[in-house]
């Protein structure tokens, strides 16, 4: 027991010592004079600028604004993309006809479209939750279509012989084997939604995480800044973790395989 | 087997290590040619002519020993930083910006003046679609203005426009909703926002059609007062190379004075080396051999105090000096000068 606790004590240290000895540099590099404090505040004081935001509300109110717009983008990206994704993986005409007009939207940047979102959707709520719907469509569409598409063959062929209803088959078999590979889909445009959501607050905007650091620059009040950027890496890590668990419980019944 | 992927790798990495570093060093040389180096942003926009550009062309960088570098075009919010950095030696924009810099830290300290508020050339000009009801400081309250950015000559000139005209305590009476500079009027014509604060010329409005109406410039609020954009460089700079401030300073001051006096060739001459239409292009006037007057800065000082956006005690002697422009020079008898009285050259010692 003594072995285990020492094991998952070096485990964990050796977790943290990377972002230990950034946050050493990021304190020492200002202090020091290597770096203007200027253009970069210690990591102290950018805690202490992060403390006073959360604790005058001002954090939770923009936090909760762009969680908001987050949320809509992506739920919407997520209600189009899943059904369209098992459509295009299962029926080949139908992907054959929709994979290049999708491929060339898929690879366009998105921060390029920009012009073309304010053009067509104006500066208000509408626009931002386009642009975070636009940037998040993408992965969780190509992961489902790959997801479906990657359905072993064989499985369908024993559930087809056992007589499965169509909408059984998708339920029961098509849906359970490539939910891995939607939830991966969705994890990446989780991240995604929290990237765009910077590019879309730039503008238009009076709340929100986005809004908070272009505010704070312009107003040269750089710890706030700093203060917002670390609260959307923050935000960031933890959708990606609580998604991670969710995909875990999800696949549950699937054998582990353990790597390494 | 190993041993083949070895230099397989080996090679991989040198490809991508060159691809990564050898920009940097092309982007670090020094260009060729005698005089000192002085880095400047290239021109943000095609509509204003830029003042650097013009120095350069006609010569007045290489009389005083002057080599110019354009580094690239820097958004205005930056700038301060990449002056800080090393990466920029002069910025400029609007001076509040550069007092709210010094007020949060940065050691920068403005040396030429550089545009000037005339009736003619306002610093900004607010417009409204010619048929909206809105006319007075009253009917402004609880619009939505489109603006480039918060703060600064955006923010604060419609808030002090309204103060002058009956509103107490503007701040939070407007909807602000910010647009990419220059698209200000477009976000009005697409109907979200009210009124458009624009840094256009009133002659440029009314090019952009016959639908738009001016409701105030910045000249009705503080006259030829508010409009000071002084170029300024960090202090690091100012201490290593006070004789290239000094003759930059110069150089500026004659640059300004030649625009003044030839305001269809300065655009001429910008239009053509930045390749657009003259007529989309438009000058402002700028302050007389570049000198900075102690009220346009006391101006923004004052009022940037009064809504809490700097701390109290702040005096122009720690944001600009004429300390590099004590020579002064002569003023050709054909600059135009501005309609009111602009004669008080206030010498800020430091």
């Amino acid at each position: 027991m003594n072995g285990l606790f020492t094991t998952r004590l070096m485990g964990g240290f050796q977790k943290g010592s990377a972002i230990l000895a950034f946050l050493l540099v990021w304190e020492a590099l200002p202090r020091l004079g290597f770096v203007d404090p200027f253009i970069l505040t210690p990591f102290s004081l950018v805690l202490q600028a992060l403390v006073k935001l959360i604790v005058s509300g001002e954090m939770a109110r923009h936090l909760l604004s762009s969680l908001q717009r987050a949320l809509g983008g992506f739920s919407i990206a997520i209600a189009v993309g899943i059904p369209i994704g098992i459509l295009m993986g299962w029926f080949k005409r139908f992907e054959n006809f929709a994979d290049p007009l999708l491929q060339v939207f898929r690879n366009t940047s998105i921060l390029a479209l920009f012009p073309v979102f304010i053009l067509v959707f104006g500066l208000g709520e509408l626009s931002k939750i386009a642009i975070i719907f636009w940037g998040t469509l993408w992965p969780t569409l190509l992961n489902t279509i790959a997801g479906v598409k990657g359905v072993d063959p064989l499985l369908v062929k024993s559930a087809r012989s056992m007589g499965i209803s169509q909408p059984g088959l998708l339920f029961h078999v098509i849906l359970p084997a490539a939910s891995p590979s939607i939830l991966t889909g969705i994890r990446l445009s989780a991240a995604n939604a929290v990237l765009v959501l910077v590019a879309a607050e730039m503008l238009g905007a009076n709340s929100g995480l986005g809004f908070l650091i272009f505010y704070a620059e312009q107003s040269y009040a750089v710890p706030d800044m700093y203060a917002g950027i670390l609260s959307l890496s923050l935000i960031g890590c933890g959708v990606n973790y609580l998604l991670v668990a969710l995909e875990r419980h999800v696949t549950r019944w699937k054998e582990q395989v353990k790597t390494g | 087997m190993v041993k083949t992927k070895w230099w397989k790798t080996a090679s991989a990495v040198v490809v991508i290590l060159i691809t990564v570093l050898a920009p940097m060093a092309w982007a670090e040389k020094t260009p060729a040619g005698k005089g000192d180096v002085v880095k400047l942003a290239d021109t943000f926009g095609t509509a204003g002519v830029y003042p650097f550009y013009i120095a350069e062309d006609l010569g007045f960088f290489a009389e005083e020993g002057i080599k110019p570098e354009f580094v690239g075009v820097v958004p205005p919010p930056q700038l301060v930083a990449a002056v800080i950095a090393g990466r920029l030696d002069v910025g400029g924009a609007h001076v509040n910006r550069t007092i709210a810099a010094i007020n949060s830290g940065a050691k920068i300290r403005a040396v030429v003046a550089s545009t000037e508020t005339t009736r003619e050339r306002p610093h900004m000009v607010f417009v409204v679609p010619a048929s909206s009801p809105i006319r007075t400081a009253k009917d402004l309250v609880g619009k939505r203005i489109a603006i480039m950015a918060y703060g600064g000559c955006n923010e604060y000139t419609p808030y002090e426009w309204m103060r002058k005209n009956g509103i107490a305590r503007p701040k939070g009476k407007l909807k602000i909703v910010v647009v990419p500079p220059g698209r200000e009027i477009d976000a009005v014509k697409h109907g979200d926002a009210d009124v458009a604060g624009t840094h256009m010329n009133p002659l440029d409005i009314k090019k952009k059609g016959n639908d738009l109406r001016i409701l105030f410039t910045d000249y009705e609020v503080w006259g030829t007062k508010g409009g000071a954009t002084p170029n300024y460089f960090s202090e690091k700079f100012i201490k290593e190379k006070p004789d290239v401030v000094r003759r930059f300073v110069k150089a500026m001051g004659k640059t300004h004075n030649w625009i003044n006096a030839n305001p269809d060739k300065a655009i001429a001459l910008f239009a053509k080396r930045v390749k657009v239409d003259p007529a989309t292009v438009n000058v402002n006037f700028y302050a007389p051999d570049g000198y900075i007057k102690e009220d346009t800065i006391k101006l923004w000082i004052d009022l940037l105090t009064d809504y809490g956006e700097v701390k109290p005690g702040i005096r122009p002697a720690d944001i600009v000096t004429n300390a590099f422009n004590k020579e002064p020079l002569k003023i050709n008898k054909k600059t135009k000068s501005a309609k009111s009285a602009v004669n008080n050259v206030t010498l800020v010692a430091k």
